[in-house]
């Protein structure tokens, strides 16, 4: 079920009036019953991959808990290969297979597996990778075997972050599921206008933008330079709009019953540098390789040139986790790779006092600011872009087209990128909109000092919202960029 | 919890006032609208003495229907009851059942729309029509209900926009209520000149989810209509040619369900009706002239042939 469909509008208030008014003891049963309804308005046969997936993560946990020495290992390294196998048949199978088909031709010799033909199950990448987190923490001792396998079921399928995360652990979520939620009308209030700060994000920015960055990407031969870079750039606020927008409606309706799942995005675009862009994008993914990948690697406790490695095959991996695509490879390796020179940069900087100075004024943190956003946007060409080859095209022809100043912006030339002047007016509003609320955010949360205003000014604020989802909202039921994953 | 019902109560209703009060503040309410015609077409449909011919469908029958020469050939009174696509099937048919005599000749011709992504169910216009014809609500079925639900927003979105940005029908537009004669056939756009409909997609939906409750509906139509000694007939709209070529596989496909499912006589192919470019209007859907003189010579002649024989 998409957030920004009609039946979620009708599903949501109703799950969450029964959840109030049930008995603590049965709460739990109603969420996952609701989880599932909610996972099986895709494909409601997936359902059985996950219950799958929960049996194996349930059995690993106690199992880990009470074995010693190799044993441990053994049983952690058995959960995570079912996890990883049922992830690298759906997701991977059919690029693997592609890959060495080309290789074997390219060999002289024949591979010939027919490729499978199935959909990959909605928002794999995020229950595996949420689910292989309890058996890792299991393992560490940070997180006692859970025994109730229903609790345990709700933890991989809460709703809210069931398809598209944020990836939350264990030890934040499970002892959420046994604590009694009022109703507490601060929360619920507040948990309600996160949500409708996320509708705005998804359906008056994202998928407004959404048709001028799909025309330009499924034709770049059509395109020139100025069209590329528009387009890039609106690719860079639909999904940052896309994802954010879904975490807030994701933490909001959690919120609403009482549950508290982690920040996932904190103003992207205002990070001044690579490293404090990935403490903002994605944090619980972020993390999640962090925790998971880069320090068991090693970390940063390694020689230099090893770290730098595993910094490299964390980005790599990252990638690869977006989707089984030589685009999304080449996008984590650029990242990798912005952050390694960020690294030696920084060690440079800080032998030169004058440079190191020069840090701290403001309008060098601004330059900052916008090369990081320069940076990342041109990495986002490749992770949307349909093909290697069509990002090498619009790579390569980025400075083309730009000789006639006059028509960059004119109306026939966005027409042609399949978005009105109207339209693409009201985008760039509302992005302007957003980066103020974002601005405000540096001086403390924009919601408690909201709630600080007089009442008729705190009304006529959520009626404004309101209104502008109503009014300016696309209400095409397009899909969340990151389901894919 | 109280506190928070009555508030957020209050706060939904401000919103939905609000919506209500944009649409009375556009064209909702017009009475010289295009939409507006609907309140002729059922009087004529009233008003008309049986045996007789009702056309229903969506535009491509207001605009590419000659019904007087219908008349004229076929010695039956006719009715085009043909309006706009987003009113969805259900209703068009639904509104017509009343005034089913013994005798009369139902034609049907839909849009390929209607058969896909519950566009059967009616869209914004059935809101407009459901204002300005209140005897029309009694018609409404639940799926219709749950359509309109869903689609108020992008309906008050899409009234708002056009009154703020001023896409408001132009000044020399054809879509007016005056601009239907006595039989419901559009005939303002006849002496106008046409545009290229060429870059105009046939469906503008990126995926089309088919719907098999269109057929249903139409055998449950027919099955009535038998009930009152009457004949229902099915047939295909005209669009050019370039079009169905670009979707011949989703057209062959419809067409093999409905040959297969649907239970009443279908009048002719799919392809025999796809006409050439030069003879649309300003849509794919929307005979000029020229086209709908075409077109209106092969449905007597369809008909014709059917109210004698068996149709394929």
């Amino acid at each position: 079920m998409l957030f920004n469909s009609f039946q979620f509008f009708v599903f949501f208030p109703i799950v969450t009036l029964i959840y109030f008014l049930l008995p603590h003891r049965f709460r739990w049963v109603w969420l996952l019953v609701a989880s599932s309804y909610f996972y099986m308005a895709f494909i409601p046969a997936y359902i059985f991959v996950l219950f799958f997936l929960i049996l194996v993560d349930y059995a690993a946990g106690i199992l880990i808990e009470r074995a010693e020495g190799s044993k441990r290992r053994l049983l952690l390294a058995i959960s995570l290969l079912s996890n990883l196998s049922l992830l690298g048949f759906f997701k991977y199978f059919n690029f693997l297979n592609a890959n060495l088909t080309s290789l074997a031709g390219a060999l002289g010799s024949v591979h010939s597996l027919q490729p499978l033909n199935f959909l990959l199950p909605i928002g794999l990448s995020f229950h595996t990778f949420q689910s292989m987190s309890y058996t890792i923490e299991v393992y560490r001792g940070r997180q006692k075997a859970e025994k109730h396998l229903g609790i345990l079921a709700l933890y991989v399928m809460f709703y809210p972050q069931l398809v598209a995360g944020p990836i939350e652990r264990s030890y934040n979520l499970i002892q959420q599921f046994r604590e009694k939620h009022a109703f507490d009308y601060a929360r619920v209030t507040d948990g309600l206008k996160l949500m409708a700060w996320g509708f705005f994000k998804k359906l008056v920015i994202a998928d407004r933008l959404a048709v001028m960055v799909n025309q330009v990407y499924a034709h770049p031969v059509d395109y020139s330079g100025p069209d590329f870079v528009l387009a890039t750039l609106a690719f860079a606020y639909q999904i940052y709009c896309d994802f954010s927008g879904y975490s807030d409606i994701a933490r909001g309706s959690a919120q609403v019953m009482g549950f508290r799942l982690m920040l996932n995005f904190d103003r992207v675009y205002h990070a001044p540098s690579i490293s404090d862009f990935w403490r903002r994008w994605h944090i619980s993914l972020s993390t999640w390789f962090r925790d998971y990948l880069y320090v068991p690697l090693g970390g940063n406790r390694v020689t230099q040139s090893r770290q730098r490695t595993n910094i490299f095959i964390t980005f790599l991996v990252s990638g690869l986790w977006h989707g089984a695509n030589w685009t999304f490879v080449v996008w984590g390796g650029l990242h990798g790779a912005y952050l390694l020179i960020e690294n030696w940069l920084r060690a440079q900087t800080r032998r030169q006092p004058r440079l190191d100075a020069l840090a701290k004024n403001r309008a060098f943190y601004l330059l900052r600011v916008v090369t990081v956003f320069a940076l990342v946007s041109f990495a986002w060409i490749f992770f949307r872009a349909n093909s290697i080859s069509d990002a090498l095209y619009i790579v390569s022809h980025l400075l083309v087209g730009w000789d006639n100043p006059a028509i960059i912006l004119s109306r026939a030339r966005i027409e042609s990128m399949g978005i009105t002047m109207t339209e693409l007016s009201i985008a760039l509003a509302a992005i302007g909109a957003l980066e103020t609320v974002q601005l405000l955010q540096n001086r403390g949360s924009v919601r408690d000092s909201v709630r600080r205003k007089p009442a008729l000014i705190r009304w006529a604020l959520y009626y404004a919202l309101a209104m502008t989802i109503l009014l300016f909202g696309v209400y095409a039921e397009r899909e969340f960029i990151y389901f894919q994953f | 919890m109280a506190r928070f019902v009555t508030k957020f109560s209050f706060f939904l209703l401000l919103v939905f006032g609000s919506s209500i009060a944009i649409l009375k503040t556009t064209d909702i309410g017009d009475n010289d609208g295009y939409l507006a015609v609907s309140i002729d077409k059922q009087r004529a449909l009233q008003a008309a003495r049986s045996p007789k011919i009702i056309f229903i469908g969506g535009s491509n029958l207001a605009f590419g229907l000659d019904s007087a020469r219908v008349e004229q050939v076929l010695q039956m009174p006719v009715v085009n009851m043909g309006l706009h696509g987003g009113l969805g099937l259900r209703y068009m048919l639904d509104e017509v059942k009343p005034f089913v005599r013994a005798g009369d000749m139902i034609v049907v011709i839909p849009e390929y729309q209607q058969f896909y992504n519950r566009l059967m169910d009616g869209e914004g216009p059935l809101i407009d029509v459901l204002y300005l014809y209140p005897n029309a609500r009694a018609y409404l079925e639940p799926p219709q209900l749950n359509q309109l639900l869903k689609k108020f927003p992008e309906y008050v979105q899409k009234k708002f926009q056009s009154f703020v940005f001023g896409v408001i029908q132009r000044q020399d537009s054809v879509y007016y209520r005056k601009a239907f004669n006595a039989y419901g056939d559009m005939v303002a756009h006849l002496s106008r000149q046409s545009s290229d409909v060429s870059g105009e997609p046939l469906f503008r939906a990126k995926r089309l989810d088919s719907d098999a409750d269109a057929i249903l509906v139409l055998n449950e139509f027919a099955a009535f209509v038998r009930t009152r000694e009457a004949r229902a007939f099915f047939d295909f709209p005209s669009i050019p040619q370039a079009h169905f070529r670009a979707n011949a596989a989703i057209i062959q496909d419809l067409d093999r369900r409905l040959t297969r499912e649907l239970q009443m006589p279908i009048l002719s192919r799919p392809e025999e009706n796809a006409l050439p470019l030069n003879l649309f209007y300003d849509s794919v859907y929307h005979l000029n002239a020229q086209g709908r003189t075409i077109r209106t010579e092969k449905i007597i002649s369809d008909v014709a042939r059917a109210s004698i024989a068996r149709t394929r």
